[in-house]
């Protein structure tokens, strides 16, 4: 393409022109797929017949496509080669293309997080209408066959929860929020970063395209030995899961660094927000556990590509079980402690009080993190010994003490507070009273006996819906909301936010408080077909589920409007303490024009004293 | 006058801000290689919880032990390679890594052998663990030798600086990181 | 100090409403048990209701009451909360509060029901218990009596069926293999043994024998409550859904002449 000179500008510096870079990782994805693959299946392995795709030649196929898709976003240019010394010229593209390739701003990254996160939400969400829409007849109706229903089920919950759960307040939101909280411009290893945040989207991809492989019947969990004997779409359960992983592990391993070293003058560990400690801590589950269940899930691809026996029948299930519920639970403390942390984050700014025992948060995070590595077996009463229920049942139920500890914090924060009703906070108690629920039915499952009849049921469906969804994606939407001002600068309109929570809290308990008495009447999870005197409730189920799914939808569209076109607010709207709402509402490319220096808590409503001097920025709006 | 002790800060400030830079990468290093280490630990574990600590007499010690033996020479090579580069010695250091890339990757490939080779049955339960162990080693092996390359080709193209030198200290730190392990993984699989 | 004595009231005219919805359904809370060990599970759940309940009623009362009690009216200018940031009574209180009810879960009923049922299902509890083989495969369920010699039970039309006197210990001994192709190790994946209204269900490995003990309470078959049916619980593939058998409770002599039935037809 030839560069139009104006009058006698100098020519200005002619780079190639680069591809989109979406455009161009699809691309080399492609194609490296296709060479690894032809490579393995007609060369390097060729099978019975050469088939186009073998199991080891998806696998490799896979590796070098989700490497052609990193490279191709930019990873060439901006981390392959510079590790070589070769360096060359790159320029990030300006306005909304930056967010379709690679970009080192956190805020960026932030924003892209979130947005696959978002998808994969929306995608999983289908699914599950999917679902309903069959649960509403007793019969296979909606599916033609049964296996298709259940592999539904499965892709519906891994995605859930590798793309959403894990990612969304941790990638997306922990992106965006840590390093302004902190005051600093950018995150510990931005190159990292830019580059994990096209993990998801690969991931996402993958699991989804998994049908094409063949069919997979084991649900979320994987469970061996029953992976081995389906058909091989299970190998894109494992690689997606693989790539999703790593990308949060890669996101913790970045904000820890970043809490530990990026911290502005003056913000001691004493004074450090709740959200960082709440990253922190499940950016330690993260460290730990997901290398776990990533060799876990290489064992299982080496079980069918080599064929080795590890978790087949012949070899040890029970093994699998315990490697996955290791990571496994664990991971539901990942999806929650961030949103622990979000409530201590919220419920202060909108009470004008201080952080009611803000250190017995704070032990309450770090307490439920160190137990949730000791409970992994409550998932296994069932086929546990007898003698080994007990210590399980035990930390069970002693976790829901630090658990606890949050909420006292937050009620103690608003007792005689000046407490703002506003939407984030309406969200923000929502979603401790749907946690609550979730908690107060895990009693009943760690009881052994109790566990033994509620297991597999829908019981657990409700159960583990209301901690994630009553927990993390109730805390998500408000913490949406109650940064939207920042993302944008502009706010939500007050009524539909209050109309959008009101919403999504009725189709929730609605659908999700039946399916406890659905589980207590006899319905067992992974069924499409069920005795007819389950379908009265299960109609009335789906219908709260439709409610529901409208107003996760309704809530996008009213984020999204806001965003663009809401009414403009001031800088600090909710008269916020805390660091990253001294910035500009949108932020500058660079957060702080100068490093601030910390100086008081951030959760001091009582004096009017300076928290924070911002040396040249300007004025904080005054209190 | 003036000026002078401003830039004199400035220098100073930017020294503190390298220094932190370091601390940073280094404590990120060890979050790493402490996340990486949960793999190793969970397939020695796996490895007793198959079979125990059955070791087949058919198993090829000499390949195993001289490998080893070559492996524990390109580490030390490896902490060489980090004494030339503490020293600012660009050529030194490159020197050291190639060294270290001819012995270990001797090393790797004689592992690559061993898993070709194997001369046990991968469906016996010693046979699928040697599998998945020394090929989790030769994977790591092979990122190692990938990152030392980079090092090597980047120091050739763009030097040693005060803030580039810790990059190359930590790829050999990495290589040392997959000897040390193997070290673990072949006292598991060929002695215990 | 109004304000807490509010509180205070609410509270407890909620939980005494609680406790009283408790009475009245907490052993519904399974809505069909026909056996000992659902009953055990019952009773350790009503147990956990009354306790939950005041529990519950607190945290919700805090969660919906205090802040519309704290709201900050619209006319009020004043942008400051007032009120302690750390209150030692309350923590002391709410701390060892959560530990104690969690220590006395744990004792009663965790404990107490889970011994209960390891005495159940113990070797000399089940000296004398009816012996039901159980064998899962994809995706069908085998019954056989060692007892009687009764190699497969089926009924009329050729389906599988579980039949049980009533009032005498079952011990289910549970295994994971196909019948039908005893030499495809590898073919076998895990299923769950449940029976909705005995209130239990063990998982049915490869390679491993489980022992599940029931004790029927109640003459009823699948016909007269869908509960009562032998349901897998664990997914095993695209039949899963379809793994399922009649069960039927009736007396003791109607057990015994179905024995003798299933014998003369050579099952
Ligand atoms: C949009 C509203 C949602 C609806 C209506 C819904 C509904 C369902 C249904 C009907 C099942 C199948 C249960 C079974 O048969 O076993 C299920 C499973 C599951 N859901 Fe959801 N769900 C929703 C959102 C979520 C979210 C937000 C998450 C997590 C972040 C989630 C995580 C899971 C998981 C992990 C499973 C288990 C999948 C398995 O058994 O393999 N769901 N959901
Ligand atoms: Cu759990
Ligand atoms: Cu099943």
């Amino acid at each position: 393409m030839s560069v139009a000179r104006i009058g006698g500008a100098p020519l200005p510096l002619r780079r190639k022109k680069m591809m989109p870079p979406v455009i161009r990782g699809l691309l080399w994805a492609g194609i490296g797929f296709l060479v690894i693959n032809c490579l393995v299946a007609y060369v390097l392995d060729p099978g019975y017949g050469t088939p186009f795709i073998t199991q080891p030649s998806v696998v490799f196929g896979w590796l070098a496509a989700l490497a052609g898709w990193l490279l191709g976003i930019g990873g060439l240019e901006n981390v392959l080669l510079p590790a070589f010394g070769i360096s060359v010229p790159t320029v990030e593209v300006p306005g909304w293309r930056r967010y379709f390739g690679y970009s080192t701003n956190h805020k960026v990254i932030g924003i892209q997080y979130l947005v696959s996160s978002t998808a994969g939400f929306f995608i999983a969400g289908l699914a599950a209408m999917f679902m309903r829409i069959q649960l509403m007849g007793n019969h296979m109706w909606f599916f033609p066959y049964a296996g298709q229903y259940i592999e539904t089920v499965g892709i519906h919950g891994t995605i859930m929860m590798f793309s959403v759960g894990t990612v969304a307040l941790v990638g997306g939101l922990g992106n965006y929020v840590i390093p302004m909280m902190i005051g600093s411009n950018s995150s510990a290893f931005p190159r990292m970063s830019a580059l994990s945040v096209w993990f998801v989207p690969a991931g996402i991809m993958t699991v989804i395209l998994s049908p094409l492989l063949g069919q997979w019947t084991t649900g979320w969990r994987g469970y061996e030995p029953l992976a081995q004997n389906d058909p091989n779409g299970i190998l894109f359960y494992y690689l997606g899961v693989f790539a999703l992983t790593l990308s949060s592990l890669l996101v913790s391993i970045n904000l820890t660094s970043t809490i530990l070293f990026k911290r502005a003058k003056g913000l001691t560990w004493n004074r450090l927000p709740m959200y960082a400690w709440g990253i922190l801590t499940v950016s330690l589950l993260n460290i730990i556990w997901l290398p776990e269940i990533e060799l876990t899930f290489v064992l299982a691809i080496l079980d069918r590509v080599v064929p080795l026996p590890f978790f087949t029948a012949v070899g040890s299930p029970m093994t699998y079980l315990e490697l996955f519920w290791l990571f496994g639970h664990p991971e539901v403390y990942i999806i929650v402690v961030p949103a622990f942390a979000i409530w201590m984050e919220i419920i202060p700014v909108m009470a004008r009080k201080p952080l009611f025992a803000r250190e017995w948060g704070i032990i309450g995070l770090i307490f439920v993190m160190l137990l949730s590595g000791l409970v992994w077996a409550h998932h296994m009463f069932t086929n546990m010994r007898l003698t080994e229920m007990l210590p399980f049942s035990f930390f069970t139920e002693m976790i829901s003490i630090p658990t606890g500890f949050a909420y006292m914090v937050v009620i103690g924060t608003i007792w005689r507070s000046r407490f703002r009703l506003t939407v984030p906070s309406l969200f923000v108690l929502m979603s401790m009273f749907n946690f609550l629920i979730g908690g107060m039915t895990g009693v009943f499952l760690a009881d052994p006996v109790i566990n033994l009849q509620l297991h597999d049921t829908f019981f657990v469906v409700a159960h583990f819906h209301f901690t994630v969804i009553g927990g993390m994606v109730f805390t998500w939407l408000a913490a949406m909301y109650y940064w939207l001002p920042k993302f944008s600068g502009r706010i939500y309109n007050s009524k539909m936010g209050i109309l959008g929570a009101i919403w999504v809290f009725i189709g929730f308990d609605g659908a999700f408080g039946l399916m406890f008495i659905q589980g207590l009447r006899g319905m067992n999870r992974w069924v499409p077909v069920y005795p007819p005197y389950l379908q009265g409730l299960n109609i009335i189920i789906s219908i709260f589920a439709f409610v529901l799914g409208l107003g996760f939808l309704f809530n996008l569209i009213h984020v999204v409007w806001a965003m663009k076109s809401g009414k403009k607010v001031q800088e600090n709207p909710w008269q916020s303490k805390t660091l990253e709402w001294q910035t500009a509402s949108p932020p500058e490319e660079e957060s702080f024009a100068a490093a601030p220096v910390i100086t008081g808590s951030f959760y001091d409503y009582e004096d009017t004293d300076g928290t924070y001097t911002i040396p040249t920025a300007p004025d904080p709006v005054s209190m | 006058m003036t000026s002078r002790t401003a830039e004199g800060t400035n220098l100073s400030g930017y020294h503190v801000e390298i220094q932190i830079e370091k601390r940073k990468m280094r404590s990120a290093f060890a979050i790493f290689l402490f996340s990486m280490s949960v793999p190793y630990f969970m397939i020695i574990n796996l490895r007793y919880i198959m079979i125990g600590s059955f070791v087949p007499p058919a198993l090829d010690q000499v390949t195993g032990a001289i490998q080893t033996i070559l492996l524990v020479i390109s580490l030390f090579t490896a902490v060489a390679s980090v004494r030339r580069m503490q020293k600012v010695d660009g050529v030194g250091y490159k020197r050291m890594i190639d060294a270290t890339l001819l012995i270990g990757g001797i090393g790797t490939l004689m592992q690559v052998y061993e898993l070709w080779y194997h001369p046990m049955n991968p469906m016996s339960h010693y046979g699928e663990s040697f599998l998945a162990t020394i090929g989790l080693a030769i994977v790591m092996g092979i990122i190692g030798l990938f990152v030392l390359v980079a090092g090597r080709e980047r120091v050739k193209r763009v030097g040693v600086t005060d803030e580039k030198q810790l990059g190359y200290e930590l790829a050999s730190w990495f290589w040392v990181f997959t000897v040390i392990t193997w070290l673990a993984l072949y006292i598991e699989l060929y002695l215990l | 100090m109004a304000e807490l004595l509010t509180f205070g009231v609410l509270w407890v005219v909620f939980s005494v409403l609680g406790e009283l919805g408790v009475s009245a359904w907490g052993h519904d809370f399974y809505f069909y048990t026909a056996s000992t060990q659902a009953l055990d599970g019952v009773n350790a759940s009503v147990f956990l209701f009354r306790f939950l309940t005041p529990i519950f009623v607190f945290v919700v009362l805090m969660l919906l009451y205090i802040p519309i009690r704290a709201r900050r009216r619209s006319n009020e200018s004043v942008l400051r909360g007032k009120g302690a940031r750390f209150n030692a009574t309350y923590v002391t209180i709410w701390v060892t509060l959560s530990l104690a009810v969690n220590l006395l879960f744990f004792v009663h009923p965790t404990t107490s029901a889970a011994e209960q049922l390891f005495q159940e299902m113990s070797p000399q509890a089940t000296q004398n218990a009816l012996v039901v083989d159980v064998v899962a495969r994809q995706w069908e369920w085998y019954f056989s009596y060692p007892q009687y010699g009764i190699k497969n039970a089926l009924n009329a039309n050729g389906n599988n069926v579980l039949y049980l006197p009533v009032n005498r210990p079952v011990k289910f001994v549970l295994r994971s293999y196909d019948p039908n192709h005893p030499y495809a190790l590898g073919e076998d994946v895990i299923h769950s043994f449940w029976i909705p209204a005995f209130g239990e269900k063990m998982d049915v490995i490869p390679g491993e024998t489980r022992i599940m003990v029931a004790t029927p309470t109640k003459i009823a078959s699948t016909e007269t409550n869908p509960e009562m049916r032998v349901q897998c619980a664990e997914v095993c593939g695209p039949g899963h859904p379809y793994m399922y058998a009649t069960v039927h409770v009736v007396s003791n002599s109607a057990f015994q002449q179905w024995v003798s039935q299933q014998l003369k037809a050579g099952n």
